[in-house]
């Protein structure tokens, strides 16, 4: 296996796909304390100028992860992610991150991603790192 | 990504600690006891070291910026916020800068 694990630059990630129902939204927030109401309350979400209640940040940002760890074979191998909210993701709706492998330097793979809802809106957008070398054997 | 994505530790918080919108009233620094509206504008995450079992965790946070942004949507401020979560008194777990945006 080649040091970046056989990737080259302009593969793209295998996507992530997710209907965040409101059930989901209740687990993640009970799990995470997150009670904003714009995330479960439609009256309230409305009140704000959203259309609807609209899926946490946190829980957009797990996809993003998951996008580059399927990518690295293991959740160890991310060493960061990074991402920007650019609109409203609607609960209900089906968010999908894709990506490309951006660069490449020895064991150090950088992917962009990008996350839409299914009407085709872009909903967030970053870039995440993984290594291809242990955590146990990294400085 | 769970331990960066929790706003507060397993105990949870008293009920005069949320805003009338559900956030904590602390969460984004500055804010507490205003009449505005709170959105995510996004984060990066460091994973630095794996999380032990059993250890406490500190998280430390800073105000980085507080910026006036202009905007088709309109004006709001965008503030930006990094965490540090450690072991406490040892290794660094993770280092997150987080942005809000508020109007």
């Amino acid at each position: 296996m080649t040091p970046s694990g056989g990737w080259m630059v302009g593969d793209a990630l295998e996507q992530v796909a997710l209907q965040c129902d409101p059930v989901q939204i209740l687990r993640f927030g009970a799990t995470t304390h997150n009670a904003h109401r714009i995330h479960y309350d439609t009256d309230y979400a409305r009140a704000e100028g959203l259309p609807d209640p609209v899926v946490m940040a946190q829980l957009q940002g797990t996809l993003f992860f998951r996008a580059a760890a399927r990518l690295a074979g293991e959740v160890g191998a991310v060493t960061s992610v990074t991402w920007r909210n650019r609109a409203p993701a609607p609960v209900g709706c089906v968010l999908t991150v894709s990506g490309t492998v951006t660069r490449i330097e020895g064991d150090r793979i950088e992917v962009t991603l990008v996350e839409h809802a299914d009407d085709g809106a872009l909903c967030a957008e970053g870039s995440a790192v993984i290594t291809t070398t242990p955590r146990s054997s990294r400085r | 990504m769970y331990l960066p994505s929790m706003l507060r530790g397993p105990d949870g918080a008293d009920s005069e600690e949320y805003r009338p919108d559900g956030m904590f009233a602390d969460e984004v620094p500055g804010t507490a006891g205003l009449d505005v509206r709170l959105l995510a504008g996004g984060q990066t995450i460091e994973f630095c070291s794996t999380p032990p079992l059993g250890e406490p965790i500190e998280v430390t946070r800073t105000v980085n910026g507080v910026d006036w942004k202009d905007s088709d949507g309109g004006e709001f401020l965008l503030i930006t916020v990094s965490k540090t979560y450690r072991v406490t008194g040892s290794v660094t777990l993770a280092i997150v800068t987080e942005r809000f945006i508020v109007r």
